[in-house]
């Protein structure tokens, strides 16, 4: 009998935090299929103005994938944290999918918290968004990395505090200036855009 | 190649830009929003990077939103709980707890700041009364750097709600708990506070209820004054005034102590009132206690309205300070300072005139103690209690390798174990002539908890079994067979002045369990006298008897990781003394007659000196037996003289070029312990200066300047490879972390944290990472982290290695890696996989591992022909080449320029030996 990818997860969810860095790789694809199953599912249903908020579909691919009950506050913040970054992923390729469609639209963009709600229609916001994560990357990993949990897997602060082993007032440091720098990054692509 | 060089310098020039970014974002954010602009411009002559922070600014500020008048609502206050979400905050955890309210930390997710919640409940009566938070919310308008700044205040259904900044960092309370302050904190304290008080005054805010609680000293040393009008909330909030709810509220209110007396009496006050807790404050952190104490509160307010100061003030410390002292606590307010602005000038001129013309001369040596131990100031000041002074040191040994050693109560031998070919053996040194001979034969087990008997007739010994058990063994000094008294102890004896009883500790390591043994010197009638439970435990290296044989001392590992004293009673009860907070203490022994006690303590192993204590009056000072780390400690029954093991090296600086002979550049007694090269010419050393290790640089001539300073121990500098940053090791927060500075030692950031031991920094060559090794709870893994910090990252998460050397092309890591707990070998990681390449089971090669520049080589050193040598692996054929040709010495660190055409090499003879120390005539 197939073994329930209930159990499957969270055993290599626990394996994981043990130590065992193959668990990771065997977890990986486990989480990727679900969330882009989830994802899809979503996006099929397009219809003007709706929106698709990715934090939701994270926990949503976590209420699935995991045996609640058997595991613990650690290990749901690591599951969290990979599955931001899987969520950033497939949103992007959904992304560039369909912006050739859309291009010449010529939308307004969001300001930067209301990227934290994907509208379909808008992909070139989240491109945005993701070409400005990977600029701050470059300078800064881990502001780049706490704007990818707080907007794509929905952590908390003190979440992404366990997940980077830093303290929660390092966090909250790292996502005021990270916002203010991806505000301003964005404004700019957007003056570039329309002038 | 040379693009790909200056594409990476650009990448470093990004990054150190960010960095600088970074500061001034937040330093600027710190301020109000007008003086912003003044500050960038005063702080930062570059006017793009100036634009650029204030481009980031002003998105920031255009995020913020007004807070709501009323955030809270009472089903929140129901609610707080760690993960809540009530109004805009976030609950991440709480701060304390009391009977009026509690403390919360929690995020702002509306302005993404951290912030102190603080929640009162006001009964019925309270509530009603209007204005109760008029003077507490003027106090929120206050602006200091030295006054927690409130952020919103108000009231809700019952319940006063404070949101305030929320300040890392611990009380004075605490910290007077740790032990009494220097003179030096105790000026920064009163400087920070005064400042506080100004800034209120002037907005006719008084505090009303300054206390060791209400101040906070930040990570940083910032002093900062809280609870601004929560006193007014209080006071307004009980019919009696302060007098009542002090009374009721015990546990928030605490003690009275610090209330003047027009405030005891239930009377109107003014800004002397808060002159008057200062002075208080100052008493306490001076004198250790309170100047009005009482068995309860009717006798302390009693006390303050009526007792008078001690009379002997001023025998008791600098008489300028006790004058100050004597004006702040004045009965009459009008006898007290009129404003804080005088008693500022005053107490400015205390600190200038102690700075020129050394007032404090009696003290002298206390600011070197203070930087060892954060130190003690009142020590030096009762005359009875100064230190022993000490009389000419005489070495006992000079081979170098002593595993222990103490010496006998009558001061006739020393005996110590040595080791001689993987085998040890006891040996006992007469000292009237220096003659030694071996007093057990050698064998291969562990030695240690050496130990004589009172009346110097028998040496005490354990050693190990094969089943990881140690035994006590005694052998008498006359000679003859060593015989076994008892399994399974863990710390040497030590035997009660009557002799009738010997204690030692036995760790049940499986339990969790730490228990101090008593037993008959011949090792029967064994009971448990105490027990510590994990995490605290007793500690291993030896304790002693107070000289009445009614209680023992033992050194002790607090819940907190630091180190103490327990004070054990024969009933089993134990105390924990109030010592400083130590990171290692070794060895305790009494030193003669009176309860005068020495022991082997510091900041950490690294920094480990003599200290001398006695418990009541309680007092400690440290002894300056030298620069050697001191391990061990034993002293003669008469006090007249007490024995160390010191360790350390004497080593040299060589630079040997390519086809040249090697030449040495420092002094050949020099205690150097690192050395690598700058890129460019110039070397990073690491020697120990004093009881610390200091981190220099140094020129090929060998003149050195020290780069950087602190309290605790810098080790293994390395530079970045750009030459601008320098990764090193330090102690500085009790633990050994990596730390990164600017290459002149400028702005020292700590990069890891926790309670893992990290060191041996090593760069990638990019630059961008510091890769280290790790050690906690016996396992060790090599890690790393971006050089701007953040996330620790594991390499190879399996594999017990250490000592990370990256190779130039970043594809491998040279280290030492220990397969399935056997012994250390050298070879190399590759980065992607994680599979350890063994290069040479090392038997006579150690590490340090280091890559020859431009060659796929990886060089260490190598004493395989008998006299340690560096020899250079070829990873292509395997085949070794000898690179230096030294006849003697041991090598203990080395490095290639970046060319390859020189090395640098750290060469010198260990040092393990013993020495006896006389007290001065």
């Amino acid at each position: 009998m197939q073994p329930s990818p209930a159990l499957n997860v969270t055993q290599l969810l626990s394996e994981w935090a043990k130590g065992d860095a193959g668990a990771l790789d065997r977890l990986m694809p486990l989480v990727h299929k679900e969330l882009h199953t989830l994802a899809a599912v979503f996006l099929q249903r397009e219809r003007p103005g709706h929106t698709l908020q990715p934090t939701a579909l994270v926990n949503e691919a976590y209420l699935r994938l995991v045996d609640v009950d058997q595991v613990n506050y650690n290990n749901r913040v690591h599951f969290l944290g990979m599955a931001a970054h899987l969520m950033r992923q497939i949103l992007v390729d959904y992304a560039r999918k369909h912006r050739a469609a859309k291009r010449g639209a010529g939308q307004k963009h969001l300001p930067v918290e209301d990227v934290l709600v994907y509208v379909p229609e808008q992909p070139d916001d989240l491109l945005a968004l993701d070409a400005a994560l990977q600029r701050l990357a470059e300078v800064d990993a881990r502001k780049s990395t706490v704007v990818e949990l707080r907007f794509f897997g929905g952590m908390k602060t003190d979440e992404i505090a366990q997940v980077l082993n830093v303290s929660v007032n390092t966090v909250l440091r790292d996502w005021t200036l990270a916002r203010a720098w991806l505000r301003r990054e964005l404004e700019g692509t957007s003056s570039e855009a329309t002038t | 190649m040379r693009q790909l060089h200056s594409a990476a310098a650009t990448d470093r020039l990004v990054r150190q830009r960010w960095i600088e970014v970074e500061r001034l974002f937040f330093s600027a954010l710190g301020r109000p929003a007008s003086e912003r602009q003044g500050f960038l411009e005063r702080e930062c002559s570059d006017s793009s990077l100036r634009n650029s922070v204030a481009s980031l600014l002003e998105r920031h500020d255009s995020q913020e939103i007004a807070p709501e008048t009323i955030p809270l609502s009472e089903a929140h206050i129901e609610s707080l709980t760690p993960g809540a979400s009530v109004g805009y905050f976030h609950i991440l955890r709480e701060l304390g707890r009391g009977g009026m309210g509690q403390v919360w930390l929690a995020e702002d997710t509306r302005l993404n700041r951290p912030v102190a919640l603080k929640i009162l409940s006001l009964s019925e009566a309270e509530s009603s009364q209007a204005g109760v938070l008029r003077e507490a919310r003027a106090a929120a308008a206050l602006r200091d750097e030295n006054v927690v700044a409130i952020y919103d205040i108000g009231e809700v259904s019952g319940h006063a709600y404070i949101v305030s900044e929320f300040v890392e960092g611990g009380t004075l309370r605490a910290r007077l708990q740790t032990g009494p302050l220097t003179r030096d904190d105790v000026h920064h304290v009163v400087a920070g506070l005064l400042s506080a008080l100004q800034a209120s005054h002037k907005s006719g805010v008084i505090h009303r209820d300054l206390k060791p609680e209400n101040v906070l000293l930040t990570a940083e040393g910032v002093v900062k004054l809280t609870d601004f009008g929560l006193a007014v909330v209080r006071a307004a909030s009980s019919p009696n005034g302060a007098r009542a709810s002090a009374g009721e509220a015990g546990a928030v209110i605490g003690t009275p102590s610090y209330m003047s007396p027009e405030q005891a009496r239930g009377e109107p006050v003014d800004q002397r009132t808060d002159i008057w807790s200062l002075g208080v404050v100052i008493f306490e952190m001076v004198m250790g206690r309170v100047p009005f104490e009482g068995p309860n509160t009717a006798h302390v307010l009693r006390a303050i309205q009526e007792q008078s100061l001690p009379s002997d003030l001023e025998r008791r410390m600098p008489a300028a300070l006790a004058r100050i002292i004597r004006r702040a606590i004045a009965k009459e307010k009008n006898e007290r300072y009129e404003t804080v602005e005088d008693f500022a000038r005053e107490w400015e001129r205390l600190g200038n005139r102690r700075a020129r013309s050394g007032l404090y001369a009696v003290v002298a040596a206390a600011l070197f103690l203070a930087l060892t131990i954060g130190g003690l100031w009142w020590v030096r000041v009762h005359g009875e209690d100064q230190p022993t002074k000490l009389g000419p040191m005489r070495r006992l040994t000079t081979s170098g390798d002593l595993l222990d050693a103490v010496i006998s109560p009558d001061g006739a031998y020393s005996a110590f174990v040595r080791e001689h070919s993987e085998r040890r053996a006891v040996h006992l040194l007469r000292i009237r002539d220096g003659e030694e001979h071996e007093l057990t034969s050698p064998i291969a087990s562990n030695i240690h908890g050496l130990a004589f008997s009172r009346d110097s007739r028998n040496v005490y010994y354990t050693a190990d079994n094969r089943n990881d058990l140690y035994s006590l063994y005694r052998v008498p000094v006359r000679g003859g067979p060593a015989l076994k008294l008892l399994t399974d102890i863990d710390s040497p004896v030590s035997f009660s002045p009557a002799t009738s009883e010997m204690v030692f500790v036995r760790a049940d390591a499986g339990n969790g369990e730490s228990a101090l043994m008593l037993a008959t010197p011949g090792g029967e009638k064994l009971r448990k006298l105490a027990v510590l439970h994990a995490p605290e435990e007793f500690l291993l290296d030896g304790q002693d008897w107070e000289a009445g044989g009614r209680r023992v001392l033992c050194p002790m590992l607090r819940a907190d990781g630091k180190c103490t004293i327990a004070r054990i009673g024969l009933s089993g009860s134990i105390e924990r003394l109030p010592l400083p907070p130590l990171g290692w203490i070794g060895r305790l022994a009494r030193f003669g007659n009176e309860n005068r006690f020495l022991m082997t303590a510091g900041r950490s192993v690294l920094s480990a000196q003599v200290f001398e204590f006695r418990e009541s009056p309680y007092h400690m000072s440290e002894l300056p037996v030298g620069p050697e780390r001191c391990i061990t400690i034993s002293s003669l029954s008469n006090g007249s003289a007490f024995l160390v093991l010191i360790r350390g090296r004497t080593s040299s600086i060589w630079i040997q070029p390519k086809h040249q002979p090697p030449r040495r550049i420092t002094s050949q007694s020099g205690r150097y312990y690192n050395v690598s090269w700058i890129p460019g010419d110039g070397l990073l050393t690491q020697a120990a200066l004093g009881a610390h290790m200091r981190i220099m640089r140094m020129s090929l001539d060998g003149s050195e300047h020290m780069l950087l300073q602190s309290e605790a121990s810098d080790t293994q500098p390395r530079a970045s490879p750009d030459g601008r940053l320098i990764a090193f090791a330090s102690d500085r927060d009790q633990v050994l972390h990596v730390w990164r500075a600017n290459s002149d030692g400028s702005n020292p950031q700590q990069l890891t944290f926790g309670s893992a031991e990290d060191m041996n920094p090593e760069w990638s060559p990019d630059g961008n990472w510091i890769y280290f090794d790790s050690r906690e709870s016996g396992t060790i893994r090599i890690r790393k982290i971006a050089a701007i910090g953040g996330a620790v990252a594991s390499v190879a998460q399996n594999l017990a290695c250490r000592k990370p050397v990256p190779s130039p092309d970043g594809t491998r890591i040279a280290c030492e890696c220990s397969l399935g707990n056997g012994p250390w070998q050298i070879g190399y990681l590759k980065e992607a996989g994680a599979q350890f390449h063994l290069l040479r089971a090392a038997e006579y090669e150690k590490a340090p591992l280091r890559w020859v520049p431009g060659k796929n080589a990886i060089s260490f050193v190598s004493s395989k022909s008998g006299t340690p040598n560096i020899v250079a692996v070829d990873l292509a054929n395997l085949l070794e080449k000898q690179i230096t040709l030294f006849n003697e010495g041991r090598i203990f660190e080395f490095g290639w320029n970046s060319t390859g055409t020189a090395l640098a090499v750290v060469r010198g003879e260990a040092l393990s030996d013993a020495v006896l120390v006389p007290r001065a005539p």
